[in-house]
């Protein structure tokens, strides 16, 4: 494993380990500033009991969110210190926001909650809760932002002299179309987990021999309360995930028509429910289908027109002139002045040595910081309107990069190479530069292979390799099949996996 | 004043409340073996800081987010450069911060001796490192012309970074047991008092030597002020320690604190990140700098905020202002729902 993989695989475990904790918290939060409220109300003295009871499962949990968290909002410094660089002026703007309004509501009020059940009036008190769930809220927010903006950059402009992404509209970052359709969608799912965590609680407490007849009927209560959130949240999430994908759709198709595998663009195009490819990942060879049901669900309409990897290929052709994750973009390398350098590095610039003393010196300066960047891939009548210059719509990805880190599995693998026709095998490194004008020359054939790996994080591909890959020239599919399984037994690539 | 200045002030404050405010709680946590006695003392000395520790945090996590808005380069070279400082700094702050919530779930003996073992540890480690990495950003480190760190991590730990760790620890050491002091009531203020003095003089010895160090090598006008204010606000605190004003010495020692952050930073204005390679190139404010728009958005966001954060978090500290002693702690309860009834 090279340091990009092992730091992926850092950042995408941190990641997905901080989420484990926080949709629950979320969730509670709300749920025990219910509890309370209704103690208030009620007199009920199951409330209370309910209150304190999961109030003390929310604090283990929310300690784990918030150590988890200082890691988060380190680690984009730590591992992705070039992407820092390239973004931060539109990127740290949310994280910032989201610790001043947020993460201090959050610690604090959370703290006068736990030890001031007999310093603070009982309404006091439950305002606490309450600010605790609305700092969670904030923090969700902005957090989301940021990613959304991953996700779709709005609000912004390259700057080709400072080389990185510079905000030019705050408002449009808060108010992204992917923001406006995430923001609901997670904080639905997570007063969905949040619920379902009591109801589980719950009821395991129902079952215990040990608890007393009054003690189930007010766990019965919680079960009840939290029950109804699930149902009520469920719906929503199911109608806030149908939204989102089709804005998804919309704002990045060729992920989408990589996750549904869909190679040709289909109108009415079918849902699969079940797929096999090939292994390298150039078509399917088998599946289960459901018809219009994608062309239902990306588009509203039964019979829409949905784009497939083939199609969008060859419109990320025509519009950048070369396939996605042909080069890699880096802004140090635009600092460094020469663009014909800039996404032209070759892969066999010799193994990472780790050693401090080869940064700074060329292609091989960012062993860690290196980041991908896609095109923007909103096309069709949209783009056609927009001047090449304003096409840098910059996508940072980061979250191809998680895919890359479970990428292991092969099929996966084979798919998302699919997205660059097989060029590297793995779709999780798809990456582009975005600036037009910094194109490099065509190289000839299947040299341009050669380049996808500006780190030298591969070896240089095989002349077979190269061969299969070359654009525009197509093996048979049996041939290419016979290779890929020959590929795949006898010649693993001696990379890093 | 440029706004690139106003942001380098304002993460100054930022560093400024997070020292002043956690120096106490890894204070409290590296002395829990030495003033309390039994369980119960430490959850005393626990309870001290548990309404306010995870606030006290916060203000890292904002030091770190203002930076990455207003310095992303400084962000990005710091953060990636002081890698593994760093990431053993979140470690100790990630079992320190689970120690104080998960120590009191369950009542085994051994169950608790583990927490506490991380809470010491989990305070002593960042007490230590904070120290030698804000040295280091004085004194320069290797940083070359694409503005990345290329030294390693034995390269952070030289004599000067070495003396600025000792002197957060011990200060942060003087600065807890005076809080212990002033927050706790019985046998343990006692001891604590007794603990302050000696604390004191040795933090003093280390914090004079090392601004001085700083003094010499990178040191203005105003910083030398800063620090003369600092030593002074010290040398008052030993004399409120000794004469038994704890409220009194806990000003004082946060005040000393307080100025000596702001001379350290007075002392590397306008560098963020100088280097000490003869062909890299450091940082400054006006390099590290974002954007005029996005500084502009962050300072309207940051006047509207701040001082509401500051309302609500001095308010906490109003709400539990009383001294906590050992007859304060409840009996342990059977775990579970039967929380006693307030």
């Amino acid at each position: 494993m090279d340091p990009t993989d092992i730091a992926r695989w850092q950042f995408a475990i941190t990641t997905v380990y901080h989420f484990m904790f926080v949709p629950i918290t979320i969730g509670l939060s709300a749920l025990i500033a219910g509890y309370e409220i209704t103690w208030l109300r009620t007199r009920n003295e199951q409330w209370l009991r309910l209150t304190k009871f999961f109030g003390k499962l929310f604090l283990i949990n929310f300690a784990i969110g918030v150590v988890t968290g200082i890691v988060q909002e380190f680690q984009f410094g730590m591992n992705w210190s070039d992407y820092s660089r390239f973004v931060g002026d539109v990127f740290g703007a949310p994280l910032a926001v989201e610790g001043l309004l947020a993460f201090f509501l959050e610690s604090t009020f959370l703290g006068l909650w736990i030890f001031g059940w007999d310093r603070l009036p009982e309404k006091l008190h439950a305002a606490c809760m309450v600010l605790v769930h609305v700092g969670t809220l904030f923090s969700a927010y902005f957090i989301l932002a940021a990613n959304s903006w991953m996700q779709n950059p709005v609000g912004f402009a390259y700057n080709p002299e400072t080389g990185r992404a510079e905000m030019n509209d705050f408002v449009a970052v808060l108010l992204n179309k992917v923001q406006l359709v995430t923001f609901p969608h997670v904080i639905l799912a997570a007063y969905m987990t949040g619920a379902a965590f009591v109801v589980g609680v719950g009821m395991w407490q129902m079952m215990r021999r040990k608890h007393t007849d009054d003690d189930r009927t007010m766990y019965r209560k919680a079960v009840r309360t939290a029950a109804a959130v699930v149902l009520v949240s469920g719906i929503g999430v199911a109608i806030t995930g149908d939204v989102q994908g089709k804005i998804m759709t919309e704002v990045q198709p060729m992920k989408m028509a990589a996750a549904e595998g869909l190679y040709e663009t289909e109108q009415p195009a079918d849902f699969s429910l079940f797929q096999l490819g090939t292994l390298d990942g150039e078509r399917e060879t088998f599946s289960v289908k459901v018809p219009g049901l994608l062309s239902w669900l990306a588009t509203g309409s039964s019979d829409g027109t949905v784009l497939g990897i083939d199609e969008l290929r060859e419109r990320y052709r025509e519009t950048y002139g070369q396939d996605p994750g042909e080069k890699y973009y880096s802004p140090r390398r635009l600092h460094a002045g020469d663009p014909a350098d800039l996404l032209d590095v070759p892969a066999d610039d010799g193994p990472r040595d780790g050693g401090r003393g080869r940064r700074g010196l060329g292609p091989a300066r960012h062993p860690q910081g290196s980041y991908a960047v896609r095109p923007a891939v909103a096309v069709g009548r949209r783009r056609a309107a927009v001047p090449a210059a304003l096409r840098q719509l910059l996508r940072l990805d980061l979250h191809r990069g998680r895919a890359a880190a479970v990428g292991g599995v092969r099929v996966d693998d084979d798919r998302a190479g699919g997205l660059a026709r097989g060029e590297h095998g793995r779709g999780a490194d798809v990456a582009h530069r975005a600036h037009r004008g910094l194109r490099p020359a065509r190289r000839g054939g299947g040299a341009a292979a050669a380049h996808l790996h500006p780190q030298g994080r591969r070896p240089p591909p095989s002349p077979r390799r190269r061969a299969r890959h070359r654009p525009g020239r197509r093996p048979p599919a049996g041939l290419r099949l016979l290779r890929a399984g020959r590929d795949r037994w006898s010649s693993r690539p001696s990379g890093s996996r | 004043m440029e706004l690139t200045t106003v942001w380098f002030a304002l993460i100054a404050v930022l560093w400024i409340g997070y020292f002043v405010l956690e120096g106490f709680d890894f204070g409290v946590g590296m002395l829990l073996p030495v003033l309390a006695e039994d369980d119960t003392e430490r959850r005393v000395m626990i309870n001290t800081i548990g309404p306010v520790w995870d606030g006290n945090e916060v203000w890292l996590l904002v030091a770190g987010g203002a930076t990455f808005a207003a310095f992303p380069e400084w962000y990005a070279t710091l953060f990636s450069g002081f890698y593994l400082p760093l990431l053993l700094i979140l470690v100790a702050l990630i079992v320190r911060g689970l120690a104080f919530e998960y120590r009191a779930k369950r009542e085994e003996a051994s169950w608790k001796r583990r927490w506490d073992t991380a809470i010491i540890v989990g305070s002593f480690v960042p007490a230590l490192l904070w120290g030698v990495a804000f040295a280091n950003i004085l004194r320069g480190v290797p940083i070359d012309a694409d503005h990345e760190y290329v030294g390693g991590f034995f390269n952070l730990l030289n004599p000067y970074a070495l003396l600025g760790g000792t002197t957060t620890l011990l200060l942060f050491l003087a600065h807890g047991a005076i809080f212990v002091a002033l927050k706790t009531d019985g046998p343990i203020r006692h001891r604590a008092r007794a603990f302050a003095i000696p604390a004191t003089v040795a933090a003093a010895a280390a914090a004079v030597a090392f601004l001085v160090w700083t003094q010499l090598l990178t040191g203005t006008v105003a910083s030398a002020v800063a620090f003369a204010a600092a030593a002074c606000a010290l040398l008052a605190g030993l004399g409120a320690v000794r004469a038994g004003r704890e409220g009194w010495a806990f000003a004082a020692t946060f005040t000393t604190i307080a100025l000596a952050v702001a001379g350290l930073f007075l002392a590397l204005f306008p560098d963020v990140m100088p280097t000490t390679l003869a062909d890299g190139v450091g940082l400054t404010t006006s390099d590290a700098a974002a954007t005029p728009y996005t500084l502009g958005i962050m300072t309207v966001v940051a006047i509207v905020f701040t001082p509401l954060v500051l309302a609500y978090q001095g308010w906490t500290y109003w709400v539990f202002r009383k001294r906590i002693a050992v007859h304060h702690i409840p009996l342990p309860t059977a775990a579970g729902a039967a929380p006693p009834v307030p």
